[in-house]
């Protein structure tokens, strides 16, 4: 198992120096002069001549993402063109803020994603089956923003139980923000854990599981689940993706100090040092995700640990 | 670049109606929360965000103040004079003057700031509104003096209007490392409690502010304890908050207004924006937009009283002149000899000039901003047989193209608080840096030299130079846009400003507010 696992480590790091790559040279055609940006209205030529020296943005490509490579392994990550202060603190500081979010809403959809698609599945009321699975759909289909929005008018603006205007600290200010992120994951799992247990309740192994007299309960979680949670755990390391790009939208609208509202604003001032760090750390964060995935195939079903 | 920042800043400077509201009983205390768009740093010597310098200046004081009608007065400077060639300035400053840790403020940390601000290792978007300055030097603890390396009309201007030449504290700098920014000490009339990474700044009241600009109501400390700024990006969040009484003092959007004006605890203030934006800009380095008859032709298309009326719901005016008539030294024979809606007339000239049969051109346009307007635009082009093709442009490629001289028509502009952003913008040797119309105009160079050389002359000048920008054209401008702020009624006191002003600093110097 160790042997497995350090295998798969060991793929990241490859993958990883192509995402720096990547994400170096998609900034270096980024268009605009980081030295005009940074001096602004008042620039003259001098003064943009002067900058883009002390910027070593005169030296050759290749020079240069060296440069970036050898800090981001370090963990230097650059200044931000407007207020100087090191992208990796400032990305460090945020971080707290949407894992919180983020692993919230994962749980939530989870919790909520896989009953109610086992519910879906089980039940013997078409009616309940079809009525869910609308709403699925619907989740499904709402942007989040427009879920975030309604929900902080009904329950901040209308009913008044939590803050209007979002932010952090307690439970209170976390159930709406988390909920609306969940939506869409939660959704997508309900369908799919519905079609993955349709799917296998009826396999031969399940009817023998039966026979032998297993209790319901067991037959459900140790025999279906386990098959079915091999196609629910590869569609929520694919969703990492969703749920991070969700958090730029539900950060904004909640007003979380998180990388979500970090990555709008880098952008909206195309402040490209902090843009860039943001691309790396989330991008790290996916390949990461992705090896836990990998990993959790392995102790799901051993064969893929052996082969 | 501009448009975001400058907004912002210009939300926070303007303010309609000079009027006082009924004054309250003077009480302390109480908490007022503001609801801002964005933050980066309270160093504003490398701050590119106009909430963050809006607060800082509320940490701060500058050496001068300015008041409405554009005079400047003694701050932390009690009298100043200049030599007669206008190289060399002198500044007698207050001794009674202590920062927040309790230090006497000296003249020397007014020559640490100004030092570490023009140094080109700082990089400051703000160094150069101050490059005439060649180095400040303290004579002794309460004289400035400033040398020059021109004579520069504008610098009472630049050293009253932004806060960014207040006084850091030096020792305090070097002690907070790279702190600096999320800490800070200066020497106005509130404190910094936190910056809450990406949520909050909290700033409270300093009670021994005692050295407020002589023409404010209120000279000695802030009424209200505390100041709280949230960060919240969503307008819709905004209003909801301003609605539920958690915001006090926001901006808000045009398109809220009328909703606002319904709820009886809010005040709805109106600003008008400074500068030029948005102008249609054209290439005069492409034929055939250095064809005067051309360009006299696309600015007698447009029928700018629709486009506010369509675009901004009513709310602003048509602009004939390179900068608004919210700015100092405006000069209204812009709106006479403006080019007026005449399609008559533009269909005319674009026959003169060899286009009877109608000329194509290439629109380069701000996506999203102005995608609406260019649309219209497109349409009274039309009208007069122009056949525009709009190419939308991000934020990000805009200034790019511009600079490089890669579009025929664009939509471009810039917020400006004083008319030397004529000489920035249009002068031939800022081409490379702005000059996006690349207008290369000898005469133009000669009056806006004069601008800056012939002190005494100047507002003659500046008037010469909006008559030959409005006369050959080489920009479009549209309208002047207004910006809106609600402000919870619980605040009293506080100033409406006309044009121009003041900052958060001296719109609420007197205010007072109601505790729930």
């Amino acid at each position: 198992m160790l042997l497995f696992i350090l295998r798969r480590a060991f793929f990241a790091i490859p993958v990883l120096i192509g995402v720096s790559l990547l994400t170096f040279i998609m900034f270096q055609f980024a268009p605009g002069d980081p030295a005009q940006l940074i001096l602004g209205n008042f620039a003259t030529p001098e003064g943009i001549a002067e900058q883009r020296a002390i910027m070593g943005l005169d030296d050759p490509l290749w020079l240069r993402y060296l440069r970036f490579l050898a800090g981001a392994v370090r963990g230097d990550l650059g200044k931000s063109y407007f207020g100087r202060q090191p992208v990796m603190d400032e990305i460090l500081a945020r971080l707290p803020s949407t894992f919180e979010l983020a692993l919230s809403a994962l749980t939530l959809a989870v919790v909520f994603g896989v009953s109610i698609g086992i519910f879906s599945a089980t039940t013997r009321s078409r009616l309940a089956d079809r009525g869910v699975m609308l709403l699925a759909l619907l989740g499904i289909s709402l942007p989040n923003y427009f879920i975030g929005i309604q929900l902080n008018y009904i329950f901040g603006v209308r009913l008044g139980w939590v803050s209007a205007i979002g932010g952090v600290g307690d439970f209170k200010h976390l159930i709406l923000p988390a909920t609306t992120l969940a939506v869409a994951i939660g959704a997508t799992l309900a369908r799919l854990t519905r079609s993955n247990v349709l799917e296998v309740i009826h396999a031969d192994y399940v009817r023998t599981a039966r026979a032998k007299g297993l209790e319901e309960r067991l037959v459900l979680w140790r025999h279906i689940m386990r098959n079915a949670l091999i196609n629910i755990v590869t569609v929520i390391g694919l969703n990492f993706g969703v749920l991070l790009g969700g958090t730029v939208f539900i950060e904004s609208v909640f007003a979380r100090p998180g990388l979500g509202l970090f990555t709008l604003s880098a952008i909206g001032k195309r402040d490209y040092a902090q843009v860039q760090g943001i691309v790396l750390v989330f991008a790290a964060s996916f390949v990461f995700a992705n090896l836990i995935v990998d990993l959790l195939y392995g102790f799901l079903d051993p064969r893929i640990r052996y082969s | 670049m501009y448009k975001k920042t400058l907004l912002t800043l210009g939300i926070l400077l303007l303010i309609t109606l000079l009027s006082l509201s009924p004054l309250a009983a003077q009480e302390e205390g109480g908490t007022m929360t503001f609801a801002i768009s964005s933050f980066d740093t309270l160093d504003i010597h490398v701050s590119g965000d106009g909430n963050a310098m809006g607060i800082a200046w509320l940490l701060g004081a500058t050496l001068v103040a300015r008041d409405n009608e554009v005079n400047y007065h003694p701050w932390l400077a009690t009298s100043w004079e200049t030599s007669e060639d206008g190289m060399l300035w002198t500044f007698h400053l207050r001794d009674d003057v202590t920062f927040h840790d309790g230090r006497s403020l000296t003249a020397e940390d007014f020559v640490w700031s100004i030092t570490r601000l023009l140094a080109p290792e700082t990089a400051s978007p703000q160094s150069g509104r101050l490059r005439s300055i060649s180095h400040a030097v303290a004579v002794d603890d309460t004289t400035l003096e400033v040398h020059m390396n021109d004579p520069f009309p504008l610098l009472l201007e630049h050293l009253s209007n932004t806060g960014v030449v207040q006084p850091y504290h030096p020792e305090f700098y070097e002690e907070a490392g790279d702190q600096f920014g999320r800490e800070f000490v200066g020497v106005g009339p509130y404190v910094l409690e936190e910056v809450a990474t990406g949520e909050s700044v909290t700033l409270v009241r300093n009670p021994d502010y005692n050295w407020g600009p002589p023409f404010v109501m209120n000279q000695g400390p802030y009424h209200i304890e505390r100041l709280e700024f949230v960060i919240i990006p969503e307008p819709s969040t905004v209003l909801a908050g301003l609605e539920t009484g958690e915001i006090d003092y926001a901006a808000v959007q045009a398109s809220d207004v009328a909703y606002l004006r319904t709820l009886d605890h809010l005040t709805v203030l109106e600003g008008s924006f400074q500068g030029m934006l948005p102008a249609l800009h054209f290439n005069m380095s492409k034929a055939p937009f250095d064809d005067i008859r051309v360009r006299q032709a696309l600015n007698h298309a447009l029928d700018r009283q629709l486009l506010v009326d369509v675009i901004l719901e009513g709310h602003g005016r048509p602009q004939y002149g390179p900068i608004s008539s919210t700015i100092g030294g405006y000069w209204e024979g812009v709106e006479e000899i403006g080019y007026h809606y005449d399609p008559e007339r533009a269909r005319e000239l674009l026959a003169e000039a060899g286009f009877a049969d109608g000329l194509e051109l290439e629109f380069k346009c701000l996506t999203p901003t102005f995608n609406t307007l260019c649309e219209v635009i497109q349409q009274l082009f039309g009208d007069v047989g122009i056949t525009a093709n709009i190419v939308l442009v991000d934020a990000s490629v805009v200034f790019g193209d511009a600079l490089a001289g890669n579009y025929d028509v664009m939509t471009l502009g810039y917020g400006a608080s004083e008319s030397d952003i004529l000489y920035r913008w249009f002068h031939t040797s800022r081409m490379g840096a702005l000059n996006p119309s690349r207008a290369a105009d000898s005469e133009l160079d000669r009056i806006l030299d004069n601008t800056r050389k012939d002190i005494a002359n100047r507002d003659m000048w500046v008037n010469e130079a909006q008559r030959h920008l409005v006369e050959q054209a080489y920009v479009a401008p549209i309208y002047r846009s207004v910006n809106f702020v609600a402000v919870n009624n619980r605040v009293q006191g506080y100033l409406e400003n006309p044009a121009n002003l003041a900052t958060w600093a001296a719109f609420f110097n007197d205010a007072t507010i109601a505790s729930e």
